[in-house]
């Protein structure tokens, strides 16, 4: 009973300590300690001395005239970090106070954004499109969805670190569906780059079917990946005069593994122009 | 001024509107509505202050200006070495005549051209067609003296008020030559008779005097029937008075880089005016629209492509979403970001505006942009970059985006270049994509220097010039040139007034100006062009003033710009001077004295080949041929940065002696090659030498190779295991060889990867793979090319052992194929055996012969290793 109490206790002061801790973090490598293991932290990355559009978007962040926006973000450990162009010591100073020795993680593409890294450091997502970063209400729906979806994969993560054989590759693959968050560790498969195209080129239409879908079944792919090894076999069904029938069956898979991802839009487009054009439609 | 501006404007509007105006405007103006409601994106809600003047509701429909258009279709993206190639066409540079004859460079002709004198031009006496002596060293100090107090006084007068004068009405304009006439006629009142280099200076202390010689250089570079066609529409006459009426719009047109085409970039900025209702009083659409109208005048893009162009930028600024570097460039600076090319492609307002949404970065972030790219030969479909079914399925999910279609697809060289270039240009950042060997790299401005990203070679070929010179040297001057801002403003007021009086026949006193006008910025590389343009119409057999102008470029530009001073003499001073020193020994001086100036390569490694081939060219006998290339060959080969390139021109060049007589050339062939080893045997082995020594046989060797000439491959290799022994790795290579000797042993062997400045110094390697001991040679197989080795002499084959650095992946098939002549091949139809690092081809059953082996593979695959052992054995042929 006591023992109870006692965990019970422990389990409350941790909540109570975990929701103290979140919100604006002065610095990345206390942001990232904060973080330990499970936790996300946010980073708002802008353009300090160099771009109008940062400047707005830190204002209409930082200006808590958001609330709903700011309730969220405070629920979160997160770190302001204003990006120079060409600093002076001064901007270098600040910088490096935020950062440490810490470098901007690779995956940003633009600012302003808000990437999401794990307490590792590991780059996971970012809300960084400008269709995203249109507005104060764009970013709040796409980062809660970011949030969600790093949460979600983590919990699958875990779970898979503690299972083993066939459930342990199922819960592998549903953490690798979750296609906004790169997942920590995972080697990325490139048919361009790892061989497979070059490896197609010398099979037949039935071999290639047959290595396409042992590859598949025998490795864990993200659903990018997966419609990346369909594209590679499309395209060698293509250059190979493939009935348009099978052209249309793969292209068809290809799409639905996603179909709002660009690879999903790939297919579309190959349906287009390879299949319905070839049949006159 | 404004106010007057504003109802000029409304006034334009008001006859549109009233059908007064003859330039229809509609569906082009409402197409523009269109694109900017298109390009207009995404991040307008961050702030309330925007400015939609470009997007009036209630502007009625306006057609566009017609201009003849001689645009050519836009370069396909995929070119992404255009321009490393072409042939240098010289920079029209200032050089149309009032009545609209070209008088300095035709088109492409890179010739000097003179001043065309005007029919009623007196002759004065002590003036006309008399070529001063050239001033003394002491007169010239005393010229950039006072040249730099002009320079001053137009520093000083930056924060004043602009002086405006606003004496030539639109109506006025409408007749241009009378304008001209008159304002001539009063420079020429105020200059006197016979004027001086002081008169002159003094004359354009004052602004209204400056704005006088800023309107006769716009009749005179526009041409005047040209700018009579530009002022019979009215808005083309309104546009040209509110230039001329202001000396700072003056300037700022005349004076921020080439004006090639000016007639018609003034039809373009009054299209801009009429189309877009762009305000030309506010000063940064002002400055767009002037740098959009010139370079798309004077690159020769299309009306359509500019207004696009001019609305992107405008809209784009407006809102706020270009970089604040954009705020405050200077004009030429603009040009470069305004007349960005690919106007269909990366330069299109839709893959721009994408960039400059989806890729904000700071400045020092375009250099690294280049990586947001996966960098893929064939797409995940397999299908070649150069296909067009590479971004075939994406272009419609992309809207045609080619900056976002290859982000989602990938690309090669090209593709991450424009990629980094074009994100900084669309964020209104100077950048600009060149071309180098086989790969394709980029340059954005950072700060106030050129910084280069994604570049493997030292040969650039900018993508993006002003003078059509595509070196990078000159992109340094040019910006070293335009940064000295009013030094060099006042040094084209003075290259003006000199080009005014030469064609008013006032020779004596054009001279001193175009004297003076280098002197006081010896960077400017349009007036060094039309001071020697002069001096070949005036003074075609001055021994002494060409002798003269070549020490002065040597001296002055050369100082800084080895590279630019040799392109100028080679190109511009050799072929006036060298027939006036027919003298050998006197001609190596003048030579010689250029690379006593210019020890290393300068502020860039750069391309000698064009200054020693204008060199070589005087040479008309072997003999003479001979005794240059020992005179400058030993001159350079103790020079380290040249010695290698040297040696590489001299076998290139001796390679193209030939003639009628087969002994004599067989005699100069071999007194070459004996001159050849002779020189390189006198290569310092010491410590301190022995990097120059290796760089410099490495590159000698690498040419060796390229020209297939396995005699001096192999005395190069010979004399570097000789020279620089530690160089050469000692492998004890355990392997089962094959019957008969190694006949590779005394050959020559080439790769298809294209070599860096890094790799190329290392070539003497590749003679190593050869050899008992083992070298180095980088491999890849890509369809036809591999590694190919020429053999002394025709030989019955054995077999061929490859030795690998790193285990042999099996997962494409290899072919060895033989040759007798290096073009017909035939397959030996031999699997190798392969074990861990070891190929082995047993050719002893398939009765195989021939003079040339090489190595293939199936498909293709970036490889990153070399080989280190390459024997092909066998017996030579009688």
């Amino acid at each position: 009973m006591i023992q109870r109490f006692f965990s019970l206790l422990i389990s409350l002061l941790l909540l109570l300590g975990t929701a103290a801790r979140a919100g604006l973090t002065r610095s990345y490598p206390e942001a990232l300690k904060k973080a330990g293991h499970d936790k996300p932290v946010i980073l708002f990355c802008y353009g300090a001395n160099f771009d109008k559009v940062g400047k707005a978007a830190y204002d209409a962040i930082m200006s808590n005239k958001n609330r709903e926006f700011m309730r969220i973000l405070n629920k979160e450990i997160y770190v302001v970090i204003p990006v120079y162009q060409l600093p002076n010591e001064k901007e270098q100073a600040e910088f490096k106070r935020i950062m440490g020795k810490h470098r901007l993680p690779d995956g940003i593409w633009s600012y302003p954004c808000f990437a999401i890294v794990d307490g590792q450091g590991n780059f996971r997502g970012a809300v960084q499109s400008a269709t995203q970063m249109e507005n104060p209400q764009t970013v709040q729906e796409a980062l809660t969805k970011l949030l969600s979806d790093f949460n979600k994969q983590q919990k699958l993560l875990a779970q898979a670190s503690h299972a083993s054989g066939a459930n342990k590759e199922r819960l592998m693959r549903e953490a690798l569906s979750v296609t906004s968050i790169k997942p920590p560790d995972h080697e990325s498969f490139d048919p361009a780059n790892n061989g497979m195209v070059q490896k197609l080129q010398l099979m037949s239409i039935v071999e290639a079917n047959r290595y396409i879908r042992g590859t598949l079944a025998s490795g864990t792919f993200t659903p990018t990946e997966r419609q990346m090894i369909m594209a590679a076999y499309a395209g060698h069904l293509r250059r190979n005069s493939a009935p348009v029938d099978l052209l249309r069956a793969v292209y068809t898979e290809m799409r639905n593994i996603d179909p709002s991802s660009s690879y999903g839009a790939y297919a579309e487009g190959a349906l287009e122009i390879w299949v319905d054009a070839v049949e006159g439609k | 001024m404004t106010s007057n501006l504003f109802k000029m404007m409304v006034a334009v509007v008001a006859a549109v509107a009233l059908g007064f105006v003859s330039y229809p405007l509609g569906e082009i103006f409402t197409k523009l509505l269109r694109r900017d409601a298109a390009t207009a994106t995404t991040q307008d809600n961050w702030s309330d202050e925007r400015d939609h003047r470009l997007v009036p509701d209630n502007t009625p429909p306006q057609e566009p200006i017609t201009i003849s258009d001689n645009s050519t279709d836009d370069s396909s993206a995929d070119d992404w070495q255009k321009g490393f190639d072409d042939s240098d066409v010289a920079d029209a540079g200032d050089a149309t005549e009032p009545d609209g004859t070209s008088f300095m460079f035709a088109d492409g002709d890179p010739a000097l051209v003179g001043i065309t004198e005007e029919k009623d031009a007196p002759e004065v006496a002590g003036q006309t067609n008399v070529v001063p002596e050239a001033p003394s060293a002491v007169q010239r100090g005393t010229m950039a003296t006072s040249g730099s107090k002009l320079a001053g006084l137009l520093e000083k007068s930056k924060d004043s008020t602009p002086y405006t004068n606003k004496e030539f009405s639109a109506e006025a304009w409408t007749s241009p030559s009378q304008i001209y006439s008159n304002v001539s006629k009063r420079v020429l009142n105020k200059l006197g008779e016979k004027p001086t280099l002081e008169d002159v200076l003094s004359f354009l202390s004052t602004p209204e005097n400056r704005r006088d010689i800023a309107i006769i250089s716009l009749c005179r570079k526009a041409g005047l029937s040209q700018l009579a066609e530009v002022t019979s529409h009215p808005m083309g006459a309104n546009v040209v008075a509110s230039l001329a009426s202001n000396l700072q719009w003056l300037t700022d047109t005349l004076y921020s880089g080439p004006t090639d085409s000016l007639a018609k970039g003034l039809k373009y900025l009054s299209s801009i005016c009429a189309n877009t209702g762009a305000d030309i009083n506010d000063p940064v659409t002002r400055r767009i629209a002037i740098t959009t109208a010139t370079e798309f005048a004077r690159e020769g893009w299309s009306e359509k492509d500019m207004l696009e162009r001019f609305s992107y930028y405008d809209s784009s600024y407006r809102e706020g979403k270009l970089n604040n570097i954009f705020d405050t460039l200077d004009y030429w600076e603009t040009r470069i970001v305004t007349g960005n090319n690919e106007c269909s492609t990366w330069g299109s307002p839709r893959s721009l505006a994408w960039q400059r949404d989806n890729v904000r970065l700071p400045v020092e972030g375009y250099l690294n942009a280049c990586t947001q790219l996966v960098y893929r030969l064939r797409n995940v479909a397999g299908d070649s970059v150069f296909s067009q079914e590479y971004l075939a399925p994406i272009r419609a999910a992309t809207n045609d985006t080619t900056a976002l279609a290859y982000r989602e697809i990938g690309g090669v060289c090209g593709a991450c270049s424009h990629y980094g270039a074009y994100g900084a240009l669309a964020a209104g950042i100077p950048a600009m994509t060149m071309g180098e060997p086989g790969h394709c790299a980029y340059a954005v401005r950072v700060g106030n220097e050129w910084k280069k990203s994604y570049s493997i070679y030292w040969q650039h070929s900018m993508h993006k010039t002003f003078w059509g010179l595509h070196d990078w040297e000159f992109l340094t001057l040019t910006q070293d040139l335009y940064s000295d801002k009013y030094t060099t403003q006042a040094s084209d007021l003075l290259s003006d007034v000199a080009s005014f009086l030469a064609a008013r026949r006032l020779t004596r006193a054009a001279f001193d100006c175009f004297d003076a006008a280098v002197q006081l910025q010896p960077r400017n590389w349009p007036s060094w062009l039309a001071f020697a343009g002069f001096l070949k119409q005036k003074a075609p057999t001055d021994k002494k003033r060409w002798v003269d102008l070549l020490d002065r470029i040597t001296d002055t530009i050369g100082d800084k710009y080895h590279n630019v001073a040799a392109t100028f003499e080679a190109r511009y001073i050799y072929p006036q001077v060298l027939p006036l020193v027919p003298n050998l020994s006197e001609r190596n001086k003048l030579f010689a004295d250029f690379f006593k100036k210019c020890e290393d390569f300068g502020t860039t490694h750069w391309d000698i080949n064009p200054l020693l081939d204008a060199q070589f060219e005087g040479c008309k006998t072997n003999e003479d041929r001979l005794k240059f290339m020992r005179t400058v060959l030993s001159t350079l080969i103790s020079k380290k940065d040249y010695s290698g390139a040297a040696l590489a021109w001299g076998m290139n060049a001796a390679s193209k002696v030939g003639g009628d007589n087969t002994d004599e050339t067989e005699k100069f062939q071999q007194d070459f090659s004996r001159l050849l080893t002779s020189l390189m045997s006198r290569m310092g082995s010491g410590k301190k030498d022995a990097e120059a020594t290796w760089a410099g046989l490495g590159e000698a060797i690498f040419t060796a190779g390229q020209n297939g000439d396995t005699n001096t491959f192999q005395a190069i290799g010979k004399i570097a295991l000789n020279k620089c022994k530690a160089k050469f790795p000692k492998y004890k290579f355990k392997f089962r060889g094959f019957p008969g000797k190694v006949v590779s042993a005394t050959g020559l062997i080439t790769t298809a990867v294209t070599l860096d400045e890094g790799g190329i110094k290392q070539s003497c390697l590749h003679w190593g793979v050869l050899q008992k001991n083992g070298g180095s040679i980088p491999f890849k197989f890509e369809g036809k090319n591999g590694i190919k080795v020429k053999l002394d002499k025709a030989s019955a084959l054995t077999g061929l052992v490859a030795l690998f650095e790193c285990p042999i992946v099996k997962d494409r098939p290899f072919h060895l194929e033989v040759s007798d002549d290096g073009q017909n091949w035939v397959d030996t139809q031999v699997d190798p055996e392969i074990t861990d690092k070891i190929m082995r081809f047993d050719l002893k059953k398939s009765d195989t012969s021939g003079r040339f082996v090489r190595l293939l593979r199936e498909g293709d695959k970036w490889e990153n290793s070399n080989i280190l052992g390459f024997y092909v054995y066998g017996k030579p042929q009688k």
